[in-house]
Order: structure tokens, then sequence, then C-alpha cells
């Protein structure tokens, strides 16, 4: 048997912690503290560590509350106590979810059914104003600003471009945003309306209609290169 | 949003920045759009995945604010995540059976 050798820095260091993890256990009812120490000791020594460097945030009164709350969160996930709704795995696939939302939720399916449509629509009219105005998916990610991959991700549907490429992508191509992702105009209407109402602002019916119609006018905001006039 | 086709050494996926977490084998991904709720975008912090995948899928480890700064308790939350994420996600990441009556505290 191996004496704990109480010189050592890393020792004491453990033992702190654990006899602070024990501490804490003392104020959560015994049959939650039994699954939570069964399910600690199933993990790896790596894992476990971390759960107690976790467990001393938890702890630290200078945590803050949304810092304590991640910190919880992690450990429920390392400790298998955040089961996973849809098929009972460690972490969530993105895309599956934006799947699994839709399966779930009439309004959920009618934005992504929505989503789908116009993603489709901006690949495609992408793909037709690159082609006539004769530029590379090169010269378009110089212009825009991106890599030349990204370029090709979005025509091939694989990356979905952020509002700002967007705005960039109208610029070098000469179009209005909306002409390549028909909706934008709504982004910036619901982004006015929830600055209205992060400060405590409502807005009359008639500044709202007043909004709506200024943002049927595209603006874009961001300056780029514009293509030089297609050759004749 | 779809993250994927990302690589070690590429600074960009999809149209985002890439840029590592200097001292950790983590890297954030700015979003520039708050769409209404963050006035500076988001930061998604991932890890390249327990091992290379074919379609180079990355694991998001956190969404934070753009002007939340990376605290020394934030990266203690992250690296914990990322070492789950590491462990969990190899070799199929099914919870491993077990008998919650066999634990026995001493």
């Amino acid at each position: 048997m191996t004496a704990l050798q109480f010189n050592d820095p890393l020792a004491v260091t453990r033992f702190d912690a654990v006899t602070g993890l024990f501490r804490w256990m003392q104020s959560i009812p015994p049959a939650e503290r039994r699954q939570f120490v069964a399910r600690l000791l199933e993990c790896s020594d790596e894992v476990q560590q971390a759960v107690i460097a976790l467990m001393e945030v938890v702890k630290a009164p200078s945590t803050t509350p949304a810092e304590r709350q991640r910190a919880l969160m992690t450990i429920a996930d390392a400790l298998y106590l955040n089961p996973d709704e849809m098929d009972k795995e460690y972490g969530q696939d993105a895309v599956r979810s934006e799947e699994y939302g839709a399966e779930n939720s009439p309004p959920l399916a009618r934005e992504a059914a929505k989503m789908n449509t116009q993603e489709q629509a901006f690949a495609d009219r992408l793909r037709e104003l690159m082609t006539a105005k004769r530029i590379s998916q090169r010269e378009l990610a110089e212009r825009v600003g991106c890599s030349q991959p990204a370029v090709s991700q979005m025509l091939n549907r694989t990356c979905r471009p952020q509002r700002k490429t967007i705005l960039k992508l109208a610029d070098a191509l000469s179009i209005a945003p909306r002409d390549l992702w028909p909706d934008i105009e709504v982004a910036d209407v619901l982004d006015a309306a929830a600055a209205a109402h992060a400060d405590g602002y409502e807005m009359t019916p008639a500044e709202a209609e007043a909004l709506a119609a200024t943002a049927t006018k595209p603006r874009p905001r961001l300056r780029g290169k514009s293509l030089p006039p297609r050759p004749e | 949003m779809k993250l994927r086709f990302w690589r070690a050494d590429d600074s960009t996926a999809g149209d985002l920045q890439c840029e590592p977490i200097p001292g950790e084998r983590m890297y954030v991904l700015r979003v520039d759009d708050g769409y209404g709720m963050a006035d500076d975008g988001f930061r998604l912090v991932f890890c390249d995945g327990p091992n290379p995948v074919p379609d180079g899928t990355i694991c998001v480890l956190a969404v934070l604010r753009a002007d939340e700064p990376l605290t020394p308790v934030t990266r203690i939350i992250l690296r914990g995540r990322e070492q789950i994420a590491r462990e969990r996600l190899v070799g199929g990441n099914d919870r491993p059976e077990y008998d919650d009556d066999r634990a026995t505290v001493q």
C-alpha cells in the first residue's frame, strides 16, 4: 500500500479537492449522493479530475451565476445526468437537431421548409449570376473576403451564409440583397424589433409599419468592390 | 447554420472566421450576426473532435457572446467539456451499461 505523501503539492491539492467534494455532497440528498458517486467512479481519471475542477468552480464564491450554471450542466454531462431526448447519445448533431425540431413542431417545420426553399433559391441564383457575369469562385471569394471553398460550399448548400456574407455577395455582384436571399429584410425587421424590445420600448403600429416599409428597401451596409462591367 | 468541412489548419469554416485559443486544443468561430440577441455577435468554441471526421464535422462546446471574456473559470468549464467530448465521442458514444446498485460508498 502506498502512503499518501502530504509533502507532495499535487497530492495535497487533490486531497483538498476530494474533501471539498465530499463536504458538498453532504448537502445533497443521500440517494442523489449515491448516484453521483457511482457515476463519478465510472468515469476515467481525466473526467474525474475535470469534474473535481468544476466542483471547485461551483463552490467558489466569486463564480457568477451563469458560470455556476454552465459548470453544473457540464458536471451533469460528465455523469450522464443530461439524457439526450433524441437518441440517448452524448451531444447533439446540429443538422439532426434542426430536422428533429421540424419533425416535432409544425411552426418549426414551416420555418425549416421556408429556409430550405430559400437556401436552394440562393444557391441557384448565385450560380446563375456567377455564370452571367463570368466570375469564378476564386474571384468572387476575393471580392467578398472569404475563401474559395466557402463559395463552393454555398453553391453546394453545405454552408448557409451569414447575412453579412449575403450583403457582401450582393454588393460584389451589383444586385440587391433580396435578389439573393428574399427574406433578408425580415431579418432586419426582427433585429430592430428585438433591439426595441431590449430597450423596454414598445413600437407603435405606425412605427412598426414605417420600419417594415424601410426594411423593404435594400440598403447594403457593408462596402465591397463592385465587379467591372461585363465585357461585350 | 451548417458547420462542416473544417480542417485544423483552416482559418475559416464556411464563411465564419476561425482562430485557435492560445494554450488550448480548442478553436473559436466568430458569428458576426447577433440575431437581435447579441450586438457584437457570438463565438462558437469547438474542439477538433475526438478523431478526424471524414466530413470535417466539428464539436461545438459552447456558444458565447462575442463581448463575453474568456475568463479562467470559463476555460476550466471548456476544458471539462472538451475532455468529455474527446472521451465520449470515440468509438460510439452510448453510455456504458452499469448497475446503480453495485456501487457502494465505504
